[in-house]
């Protein structure tokens, strides 16, 4: 079976507008929660969330393409952009149908003046005129496109749509599309912004959000703490560039890390409750670690989907515990979205570049705000402060509403060298 | 009145400058649309809507062949190979006069055309619809 490589990594989180200040600010634990600034939430339960901050989309990718993106989509295409530069891929290096774009989003939503607008021409009978970089801006498929005609990618597109674990999916199937010698290389990722008046006001309607921390927003994303009460949306998008392993290698590539094992469920369960019983997050980490052709004994590091909602953070200690047996004592598990909220549809992204992290520099990034554990989730969830240690192996977790489970392993290249 | 007339030319590039993005200096009157600047069709749409906003002039995509055509059918307008014919050139002749010392008649082909349409030929279209309507809101 052919192996895949990581060769390129990009990033625009609320940590950092790039992957190394990304990385940095998950290792030093210093989260980017803070009061929502993208509408005027005076009136909202929560007014909180963890935005990207500093990004300009016009000075980053042009005025002419920043135009037709909408905020979500302009990280994208910046982490796009980072992802083929750091390896390096050019246009005229290999085939071009043999490059291929797998992107996770959710369709795009008018702006709130823009509906008022509408909905005052639909219902007085106008046809309603709009520019159209406004029309293509909420077009899901649009942003994937754009970034693989941006780079000369015109092998298979895929539009990804499962929420929460959006990215994983994307990456997972980008691995199969390597796999399957379908392409050699893949931009393969999650882009979101949900951090709108829309996304703010469904997510506190269905009790998902993190509520009562607006006078400290940075304590509020509290992933397996006792007090606990919901996760803070973030906004960002992380898009990995996947390459055929001996491709990689013979072009002389550097080598972040080996993607190694892919799986992917249902719960079939209720739609937003996490089943007691860790439910189909079990089956997706075995099958993931199965297809790494590893051993639940050999994994190092857990990066959790650890949302801090009181039922993924209890459902997925359970799953953990399933699946690793005696060894789940002896793994670090931890939760970015301690730090940078959930980026929904990128949020395993998050995870990745916290496992390559991992992978690369023996540092796991801690779950911040874990004063109080509660006693029922007794793994080691790394507390506050980062933890040194050796990580060839490492499982990232992404779940969603819905009851979409993906989990993927990621190896490192030091090992993949051996053989 | 050539007041005016200077007037219409830099909004039709202030327009077409905003929706390709591109610097003032950039946006000549003798640039192509298509090849020289660039646009794609739903540029085209953004610069025909920014001049319905602006001049109160719509103008809809489908009409911009038509106009070039001036009502001259597909075949008529082509010749057996798909060249402009000669009775296509004296209309193109009218509405993109640039042509007139540029290439001879046989040598554009039909489905070229488009792509020599320059933004002074888009301000002559504005300026004939401006004509015909009268003067409007801007």
């Amino acid at each position: 079976m052919k192996r895949v490589a990581i060769t390129g990594v990009g990033a625009v989180t609320p940590l950092g507008n790039d992957t190394a200040t990304t990385w940095r600010r998950l290792v030093d634990g210093r989260g980017g929660i803070s009061a929502l600034r993208t509408f005027d939430a005076s009136t909202f339960p929560v007014r909180i969330a963890a935005q990207v901050n500093g990004f300009d989309a016009a000075r980053r990718l042009g005025r002419s393409t920043a135009r037709k993106l909408s905020r979500a989509a302009g990280f994208a295409v910046a982490a796009a952009d980072e992802a083929v530069r750091a390896a390096n891929v050019q246009p005229t290096d290999g085939s071009q149908w043999c490059k291929g774009v797998c992107l996770a989003g959710t369709v795009g939503r008018a702006e709130l003046t823009e509906l008022v607008g509408m909905a005052e021409d639909v219902l007085a009978g106008r046809y309603r005129r709009q520019a159209p970089a406004v029309v293509v801006r909420r077009d899901q498929s649009f942003v994937s496109a754009f970034i693989a005609r941006r780079h000369a990618f015109a092998g298979p597109v895929v539009n990804i749509s499962t929420a929460c674990a959006g990215a994983a999916n994307a990456v997972g199937e980008g691995l199969r599309m390597i796999r399957a010698g379908e392409c050699d290389v893949v931009l393969a990722g999650g882009y979101d912004s949900l951090t709108t008046w829309l996304d703010v006001l469904g997510f506190s309607l269905l009790g998902a959000l993190a509520a009562g921390w607006e006078s400290d927003p940075a304590a509020a994303s509290r992933p397996f703490s006792a007090d606990r009460n919901g996760f803070v949306l973030g906004e960002g998008a992380v898009v990995l560039l996947l390459e055929d392993w001996d491709r990689a290698h013979a072009r002389g590539a550097t080598v972040h890390a080996e993607l190694a094992g892919y799986g992917s469920t249902l719960n079939a369960y209720r739609v937003t409750d996490s089943p007691p019983d860790g439910g189909g997050a079990i089956e997706a980490m075995r099958l993931a670690i199965q297809d790494a052709g590893a051993r639940p004994n050999l994994v190092d590091y857990v990066v959790a989907h650890g949302t801090g909602t009181p039922g993924n953070d209890a459902s997925e200690t359970v799953a953990i515990k399933e699946v690793f047996g005696e060894h789940a004592g002896a793994l670090c598990v931890s939760s970015p979205k301690s730090m940078t909220g959930h980026l929904t549809s990128a949020a395993a992204g998050v995870n990745l570049i916290a496992a390559l992290g991992a992978l690369r520099t023996g540092l796991i990034p801690p779950t911040v705000n874990l004063r109080r554990p509660d006693p029922a989730l007794d793994l080691d969830f790394v507390p506050l402060t980062a933890r040194a240690r050796q990580v060839e192996t490492a499982l990232v977790n992404a779940f969603a509403f819905g009851g979409t489970n993906a989990s993927l392993v990621v190896r490192s290249a030091r090992g993949g060298c051996r053989d | 009145m050539t007041g005016t007339v200077t007037e219409l030319g830099e909004k039709v590039r202030a327009i077409v400058g905003e929706a390709l993005a591109l610097e003032p200096d950039e946006v000549i009157g003798d640039a192509t649309l298509l090849n020289d600047l660039g646009a794609e069709s739903i540029d085209l749409l953004d610069i025909l809507f920014r001049i319905e906003r602006s001049f109160g002039v719509r103008i809809e995509a489908a009409e911009l062949a038509d106009y070039v055509q001036g009502g001259i059918p597909d075949e008529e307008f082509g010749d057996a190979d798909e060249m402009v014919s000669e009775r296509g050139m004296a209309q193109l002749l009218l509405v993109m006069p640039q042509l007139e010392t540029g290439a001879r008649v046989s040598r554009i082909k039909a489905d070229e055309v488009m792509g020599l349409f320059t933004v002074d030929n888009l301000e002559q279209l504005v300026r004939s619809r401006l004509g015909a309507a009268g003067p409007a809101g801007g």
